[in-house]
């Protein structure tokens, strides 16, 4: 009776020692679960640059200089945000605690720095690549590629933002892989990288959807003075649309704003051709009648919607061309010269919905959009220089 | 201002803005107010693909490119005088403050008048006038301001 009661004091003390140590196990709290609040630490971790620095960081990033001693040290200075990067895109979730209640009002200074941090990671990857360092590189470029997807489509400016971002790695990751175009391990690594990469792709429907509710709201007699600003910065414009506002003419023009986007919606979340839809909406932005001041104001307050239409399918265009180009560098390697022909099964050109144009040049190939950008006139071609 | 007047307060404005005397271009104000043409004019010499022939030619333009930019420079101090701003470009909205052009408004009404490339522009400006991030010393600064 006695051990038996002894057994049990044992039992509880070791149970009071195991509740007592599993607690303090668990006491260092994890670190975010929102990837943003890790970006706008990087931000506050970039280096104090001059206005000269951060030029020779964004004249990099471009292209447009080579990494000297002096860019490597502004970049090694901004080390601590880049980790920072590399921290927030092992975390899903981000949100950026944009303001939705304040409007158009709503201040997005992550933005500025968003595009900053891209220029650094951008400037990185070409100094990896120069050093030789491919993998390192192509690595900075998805770690960019992370970083677009977070930017994400809060609104309408953010989704812009996103794929300038998602553009500028790609556009590098572009020139990385003909440096690396005889690096068969490293481009079947990036190969198999796209292909596992969880998809993803914005489209303009929810920041679109977001941005009605925002204009319905301020299209309302007490806000006229916000909704002048939102829709015109010159003085006489806004004179005007004060003196033709009512509660009448801005009940209709809501009406007709709302019709409009509503019917925008659809289109864009479909996988119609990209040339069809950019008529429809073209169709559906361009019938205001400019003598009823109602339509008039739904007019004004429409975003250029196409060519964020456009901006999306050219940013496709670059994740696809980078992804067609390391399959025409790997066949290079295997067979020891370029192919004659595309090979098949490769992403195509999402303005034609095509395979790319492929073509052979004195220094490589190149890839070339069968559909014209419509806005602009022009096909896109993307180059891959392969030594 | 009749015409006579008018050539009078031209000459005064421009005796201003030289100083009365023979202007000279000061190199050292130039490369301090262009800071950034000059670190990636530095950045460019600095490329490591200059060689043999190309590398003649390449230090030539690269020469003239200076001496272009030296002419320019000296004929700017000339017409617009020291310490002048330099032009906004025309596509990009008039805005307040470097707060307005962070603006939801301010951003979208960008891309509205300029597109994509207005609205990167304004977000690079933006931080330009925002000024720079703060960086380790000055974040070691702060605790020790706040430690007393």
């Amino acid at each position: 009776m006695r051990m038996n009661s002894n057994r049990g004091a044992a039992g509880l003390a070791l149970l009071i020692l195991v509740s007592l140590w599993t607690p303090r196990a668990r006491a260092i709290p994890p670190d975010p679960d929102n990837a943003a609040l890790l970006y706008y630490q990087a931000f506050l971790s970039l280096a104090e640059l001059s206005d000269g620095e951060r030029k020779v960081i964004r004249a990099v990033a471009k292209g447009e200089a080579d990494p000297n001693d002096r860019a490597r040290e502004y970049i090694q200075k901004c080390r601590g945000a880049i980790e920072f990067a590399e921290a927030a895109a092992q975390v899903p979730t981000c949100n950026w605690g944009f303001r939705f209640s304040q409007g158009f009002d709503a201040l997005m200074p992550h933005l500025s720095q968003v595009r900053f941090l891209t220029f650094v990671l951008v400037a990185d990857v070409r100094t990896r690549a120069v050093d030789g360092n491919y993998r390192g590189a192509l690595e900075r470029c998805l770690l960019v590629d992370t970083l677009a997807r977070q930017v994400g489509d809060d609104t309408l400016v953010s989704y812009l933002v996103s794929i300038a971002v998602r553009d500028s790695g790609h556009r590098c990751m572009i020139d990385v892989i003909s440096k690396a175009s005889g690096d068969a391990s490293v481009l079947r690594w990036l190969k198999d990288e796209l292909a596992t990469r969880p998809a993803w792709k914005l489209t303009p429907v929810r920041p679109l959807k977001i941005e009605m509710e925002i204009a319905l709201d301020a299209m309302q007699v007490g806000k006229l003075d916000a909704f002048t600003r939102i829709v015109s910065e010159d003085e006489q414009t806004r004179a005007k649309i004060l003196a033709a506002a009512n509660e009448d003419v801005l009940a209709r023009g809501r009406a007709l704003y709302s019709q409009c986007i509503t019917a925008m919606l659809p289109i864009l979340g479909s996988s119609l051709p990209y040339e069809q839809t950019h008529s429809q909406l073209e169709q559906l932005s361009g019938g205001f009648d400019p003598n009823d001041p109602a339509a008039t104001f739904a007019g004004l307050m429409l975003p250029a919607i196409n060519r964020v239409h456009t901006l999306g399918a050219r940013s496709e265009a670059y994740v696809n061309a980078a992804a067609a180009g390391v399959e025409v560098c790997l066949q290079k390697i295997n067979s020891g010269k370029l192919p004659a022909t595309l090979p098949a099964g490769l992403p195509k050109d999402p303005f034609s919905g095509q395979d790319f144009q492929y073509e052979r040049t004195d220094d490589g190939f190149v890839l070339r959009c069968q559909g014209k950008d419509l806005d602009k006139d022009v096909m896109e071609g993307f180059q891959f220089v392969v030594k | 201002m009749n015409e006579r007047e008018d050539e009078r307060w031209f000459d005064e404005q421009l005796e201003r803005a030289v100083n009365g005397s023979t202007p000279v271009f000061d190199a050292e104000s130039w490369r301090k107010t262009h800071a950034g043409e000059y670190e990636i004019l530095l950045a460019r010499h600095d490329r490591p693909d200059g060689c043999g022939v190309r590398s003649v030619w390449v230090r030539r333009a690269a020469g003239l490119a200076i001496a272009a930019v030296v002419v320019m420079g000296v004929a700017l101090f000339f017409v617009d005088g020291p310490g002048s701003e330099e032009p906004v470009p025309p596509t990009l909205p008039v805005v307040r403050s470097a707060t307005e052009m962070m603006t939801m408004r301010s951003l979208r009404l960008a891309y509205e008048q300029g597109g994509e490339e207005a609205l990167n522009r304004q977000l690079d400006m933006a931080l330009d006038r925002l000024g720079p991030r703060l960086n380790g010393l000055t974040t070691l600064r702060v605790v020790w301001d706040l430690d007393g």
